[in-house]
This record gives structure tokens, C-alpha cells and sequence, in this order.
């Protein structure tokens, strides 16, 4: 009987040696990949696009579960996922906390942080050292600069330098996103306290006419047009599932494996 | 994703203005601007050194879609045509299902002329004009020769050099004409060639995916006559790899005296008047909404982002449009994304310009580089360099399309 046992285990282990090799990427492990990271990165893109700030953090966060550092700029697809949380910090107006640089956990869905308006500069301010990487990396690209300009739009003191680039960007028709127009058109309708108002107040009725021009390219480019009121969207923090997986196993924590 | 270039970049060059400018002045045949490095010894009024034709070689890096250039090998992801081919007979390393997808778009861009030996059968002087102003003469070869930055005089050091020391050429073939069209017919050379003007049958349509290589790669003969030495024709159609060692020809089985008349039908048959046709006419905007999805399934990402892609999102790099290639500089266009569209380009002082500010023509760039390809395949070339650059114009019902995207105001 236990000789039996033992012949059937080993037609099993001779069964699984001269099986062909599945479908998987160059990790070496005995899985089916069908959701790989660049899918999750590319998924975050579209769902962040749309203003799904939580859903697209949730869908990198999942894609880098690498074990490695995430580090700005050594990995392309890295760095796609590392701009994608970025702006999902920015689109949450800051109540999302950027991707922490080691270890991220998978498991772990992207928390809604408590601290009020500290934490939330706090938060931005950790997603604007990305994307002025990202723009230091990619010289005057629009998109980058866009990016850019949306995250400064929203921390204070940072309006300005927010509204030259995005000026910049719009002046020459390279505005990149339905994002930078609606950041442009807030920062065009805001007062600046330290103006006396009665100059405050002509200063934004100038600005009108061009408000309106940001608000209408915006509306053309917008995946949705409520991006355009410039205000967190009202499914920003709604979870948007993964999608299932259709790994049977993963033994390894490579950036094709998902655990 | 894929980023293969196809057959030829994309491009960036030679006008302050277009993203793919070349050529100052439109002509009857495809004109190509001198690249800087020309141009700016022609404007210094100083004496040029004699060009390195194998230096030019690798800078406009022919090797990535020819065989037998004298080059070093190319690496296989950056060789256009083996990469596709990889693709297409599902070697390359890339998921199932990815290759799957690929595989359509690619398999009718998998064959290039090889330029070993191409001295002893092509002409010289006609292999320079033909570097510097390609036009189709392979007529079932999807890709053609693109229309690169090269100058006229870069274009001859390139062809002497490919050239080499051929040996020389017998006697001009002096056979029979009556027998050599008799030879034509009977080898079926039309199963392969067409011979435009010279009233012999056309090759039978085929589907472009499994149009075999030696079909694809095959000239039309009318060009024969301005393209071949002369005495060497009957030699090759006895024996093709005596003359061309990678000839995708056949050997017929001939004799001497047929090859000599073959090669007399081939050089001296009468031609009729042939005109490439017009450019097709442009279709009204539509009335309908056009969007960003649309147009990128059926144009952008189905065609150009090969030579126009983000190089974080592929293999290799962003391709001969966006990081440069081919002899053209980086001019940064990338239409792998809304947002990169939206981004536009780098022109050539360094500035970025939209992809819908208004070119030369008045036309929005995007639009008016797809309606110069289309007068490029009509034998008219100028300025802008039409897209896609090495591949036939679109059909004008996807410019119809782009059009009304952008009259629309380009909505995502």
C-alpha cells in the first residue's frame, strides 16, 4: 500500500518535470499570469483619468507589489505607477497618503488619512516631490508639467508658480490634461487675500473671459465633465475592485506575481 | 506594447514648422531636404569633405530594417523587420495573447530587401536617387522605402558605397523581344511581377498577410530599365545568387539565349503611359460626435505609435518620432495617450507646438502630414513629410475621421 502511494507521487513529480512551461513572464514561478503589474499600472491610469482616485491608488499599489524600493526613475513602469498614485493623491485633495517608498503592502487598501488640513498639505506635498521628479526626468514634457501644475494649484502659497505653468501650457495649446484646465479655471476664480479685496475682486472679474476658455477646453477633454468644477469628485474615494485574479499560485513576490 | 519601428521612421526633421517636415519645394517625385549636417556645409559656403557613405549607413541606421549593408548586426527588438517576424511566427518573447493581437498588424511588414551585392544588379546613380526620392516599387511590399532627411549628396556617398567594387558588366542584352514576352508568360514571371505599361497580366490579388516574400519583395519591371546594369540581367535571370547571393528570385530554368531574351522583354519592352493616381478626394467632415477611443483604435494605435510610442510603456525606446532615429532628432511626439497627444511635439528651435496649431497649409498639422502622404503616393512631395512615413497613406475615410475629431475641438 505505502509502495503504492509512493509510485503514484512519483508519476506525479515525473507528470509535472516534463510538462510544458505555462504562460508566465520570466519570474521563474509556477503561476498563470494573466494579471500583471503593467495591467494594474495601466488600469490605475484610466481609473485615475476618470477622477477614481482610491480605486487607481488600490490598483497600483497592488501592480508595484514588488518587495523592492519604488524609487522614482530606475523602472518605467515604476515610475508610471508612482505619477499614477501622485495624482490620486492630488485628485483626493490630498486625503489619500502617496505610496510609501519600500515594501508595499498589496493587501493593504489605500486608508483615507485623519489629520485635517496638516496632514492633507503633508500628503500633497509627498505627491509633488514625485512629480517634480517627473518633471525634472522628462525636461518641458506637458504632461509632467500639467501634473505639476494641478498639485501645486492645491497646496497653499503654490498658486502662483501653479498658474504660471499652467498659463505656460495653455498659451501654447499643450495643456495635457481636462485636469490642468480645471485647476487653471479655480485658480482664475480665487481671490488672493492678500490684496485688498476691492483689487482681488477686479482682478478675478478679469479673468472671466479666460475662465470660461479653461472651462470649456476642459469640458472637451474631461473623461467626465464634473472634473471641470475643479472640486474632489464625489466617487474619489470609492473602492473600485480589483480585478479577480486568475493566478492559481504564486510562490514569489517578483514584479509578475501577485500574492 | 509593441514598439517596433515600421520600416522607416517617423518623423522629425527638417522644417522649423512640421513635426515631419521635409524638402522646401513640392516636386513631381518625393524630395528629400538636406539633413542639417548637408545643409550646413552647403550654407557655409565651405569645401565638404567627401561623405563617409558607411558612416552615413549607421547614422541613418539602415541597417535596422536591411540585411547586408556591411553594418554591424542590429539587435533583434530594434530590427523592424525581425521583429515582426518574430511576431508573426510567434518566437518573440511576449505573452500569448499579446502576440495574438500583434500578429495582424504586423505580418505584412516582415520583408526588406536585402542590400547584399546590390551594386553588381542596381545602378548606382539610380540607387542615389532612389535613397533620396523613394517612391512604391514594390507593389506588394506594404512597407516602402522611407522618405528619410537624407540629401541628394549623402544619397550618392550611400549608393557608392553599397556599391563597393562591383565587377564589371557584360554587354547590354541584344535578344529577342517577341520571345522574351513568350518567356514572360510561359515562367509565370507575373505570379510575382508586375511590369506596369508593358500590357502583361497582373499577379493575381492577395491577401497582404500571406502575400509569401519573394512576391512582396518582387520590382515592378517597368523600373527595370533606369534601375538594373544593364549587362547583368540576363546573368541574374540564369542564376539570381550568382549576381545577388540573398536574391529573393528564383532560378528559372533557362538558357542562355532565353535569359538573353528575358532580359530584352524585361529592358526594352514598350511601355505605356502610366500615371500613379491622384490623390484620392477628401470626404466631408462627419456629422457625428468623434471621439478620443475611435480615433485611436482605428488610426493611432493602430498605426502610429509604432514610430510615436512612450517609452516607459513599451520595449526599447519611444521610436524614431519621439526619441529619435533613422537620422531624425528627438522631436518628442508621442500618441500613445490623450494626454501625450495633447502634449504635442518639439520642432526643430526647440519649442513645443501643438499637433493641431496650424501647419503650412493652414491645415491642422495632424491633418495636413496625413493629406502629404497622400500626395506623396500621388507623386507630388514637399512640405510637410507625409505620415506614415514608409507605409501607404490612410484610406481617406480614417482621415475623414481624425478630421472631424479635430474640427470637433479633439474631445477625449
Amino acid at each position: 500500500m505505502r509502495s503504492g502511494n509512493l509510485l503514484w507521487v512519483g508519476m506525479a513529480v515525473g507528470l509535472v518535470a516534463i510538462a510544458p512551461a505555462r504562460d508566465t513572464s520570466a519570474c521563474g514561478n509556477e503561476v498563470e499570469l494573466r494579471l500583471t503589474p503593467a495591467k494594474l499600472v495601466a488600469d490605475g491610469e484610466k481609473l485615475i483619468a476618470e477622477g477614481k482616485a482610491r480605486g487607481a491608488m488600490d490598483h497600483v499599489r497592488a501592480g508595484l507589489n514588488n518587495g523592492q524600493p519604488l524609487k522614482f526613475g530606475e523602472n518605467g513602469l515604476i515610475d508610471r505607477g508612482l505619477i499614477v498614485a501622485a495624482r490620486a493623491v492630488v485628485r483626493s485633495d490630498g486625503e489619500l497618503e502617496m505610496l510609501k517608498g519600500t515594501h508595499v503592502d498589496a493587501k493593504k487598501e489605500a486608508p483615507p488619512v485623519e489629520g485635517g488640513p496638516t496632514q492633507r498639505v503633508k500628503n500633497l506635498s509627498g505627491a509633488l516631490e514625485t512629480l517634480k521628479a517627473a518633471a525634472a526626468k522628462k525636461g518641458d514634457d506637458p504632461v509632467a508639467q500639467t501634473d505639476l501644475g494641478e498639485a501645486l494649484a492645491r497646496i497653499p502659497g503654490q498658486e502662483a508658480e501653479a498658474k504660471k505653468i499652467l498659463e505656460a501650457l495653455e498659451d501654447k495649446g499643450v495643456m495635457a490634461s481636462a485636469w490642468g484646465y480645471a485647476a487653471l479655471a479655480q485658480l482664475r476664480a480665487q481671490t488672493n487675500r492678500e490684496q485688498p479685496s476691492w483689487l482681488s475682486a477686479a482682478l478675478v472679474a478679469s479673468e472671466q473671459a479666460p475662465r470660461t476658455v479653461a472651462l470649456e477646453r476642459c469640458s472637451k477633454m474631461a473623461a467626465r465633465k464634473e472634473i471641470c468644477t475643479g472640486e474632489k469628485l464625489a466617487d474619489a474615494m470609492t473602492k473600485v475592485p480589483l480585478p479577480p485574479s486568475e493566478m492559481s499560485r504564486s510562490r514569489g513576490r517578483g514584479l509578475d506575481s501577485r500574492e | 506594447m509593441l514598439v517596433a519601428a515600421v520600416l522607416g521612421g517617423s518623423g522629425a526633421c527638417s522644417s522649423d514648422h512640421a513635426p515631419n517636415a521635409a524638402g522646401s519645394a513640392a516636386s513631381a517625385r518625393p524630395s528629400a531636404a538636406p539633413s542639417e549636417a548637408a545643409s550646413s556645409a552647403a550654407t557655409s559656403g565651405l569645401q565638404a569633405a567627401p561623405l563617409d557613405g558607411a558612416a552615413l549607413l549607421a547614422r541613418f541606421q539602415c541597417a535596422r530594417c536591411h540585411d547586408g549593408t556591411g553594418e554591424a548586426a542590429v539587435a533583434p527588438e530594434k530590427h523592424c523587420a525581425k521583429c515582426h517576424e518574430a511576431i508573426g511566427d510567434g518566437t518573440f518573447k511576449a505573452p500569448a495573447d499579446a502576440l495574438a493581437d500583434w500578429k495582424p498588424h504586423v505580418m505584412h511588414l516582415r520583408f526588406v530587401p536585402s542590400l547584399s551585392g546590390v551594386g553588381r544588379l542596381v545602378k548606382t546613380e539610380w540607387a542615389a536617387r532612389y535613397i533620396a526620392e523613394p517612391f512604391d516599387l514594390r507593389p506588394d511590399c506594404h512597407p516602402q522605402m522611407p522618405r528619410l532627411a537624407i540629401a541628394p549628396e549623402e544619397a550618392e556617398a550611400i549608393a557608392a558605397h553599397l556599391a563597393g567594387s562591383a565587377a564589371a558588366a557584360g554587354p547590354a542584352p541584344s535578344g529577342s523581344l517577341t520571345r522574351g514576352r513568350q518567356l514572360f508568360e510561359q515562367k509565370t514571371c507575373s505570379t510575382c511581377h508586375v511590369y506596369s505599361g508593358a500590357g502583361t497580366p497582373p499577379p493575381l490579388a492577395m491577401d497582404p498577410l500571406k502575400t509569401p516574400r519573394d512576391r512582396a519583395l518582387a520590382p515592378d519591371l517597368r523600373f527595370a530599365r533606369e534601375r538594373l546594369v544593364p549587362g547583368n540581367v540576363a546573368a541574374y535571370l540564369l542564376d539570381p545568387k550568382s549576381v545577388k547571393p540573398d536574391a529573393a528570385m528564383p532560378k528559372l530554368q533557362l538558357s542562355a539565349e532565353e535569359a538573353s531574351d528575358l532580359a530584352t522583354f524585361v529592358l526594352q519592352a514598350p511601355l505605356a503611359d502610366v500615371r500613379p493616381a491622384d490623390a484620392p478626394r477628401r470626404l466631408p467632415v462627419l456629422e457625428r460626435a468623434v471621439g478620443y477611443d475611435e480615433v485611436a483604435s482605428r488610426v493611432l494605435h493602430k498605426i502610429c505609435w509604432h514610430c510615436h510610442s512612450q517609452p516607459d510603456y513599451a520595449r526599447g525606446d519611444g521610436g524614431p518620432g519621439n526619441t529619435g532615429g533613422f537620422g531624425f532628432t528627438a522631436r518628442r511626439l508621442d500618441l500613445s495617450s490623450y494626454e501625450s497627444i495633447a502634449s504635442g511635439y518639439v520642432d526643430l528651435r526647440g519649442e513645443r507646438r501643438s499637433l493641431f496649431s496650424k501647419a503650412p497649409d493652414g491645415e491642422p498639422m495632424l491633418l495636413s502630414v496625413l493629406l502629404a502622404r497622400q500626395r506623396e503616393a500621388a507623386g507630388v512631395a514637399g512640405e510637410p513629410r507625409g505620415m506614415p512615413l514608409g507605409l501607404p497613406p490612410l484610406p481617406p475615410e480614417d482621415i475623414q475621421l481624425i478630421e472631424t475629431w479635430i474640427s470637433q475641438g479633439h474631445p477625449r
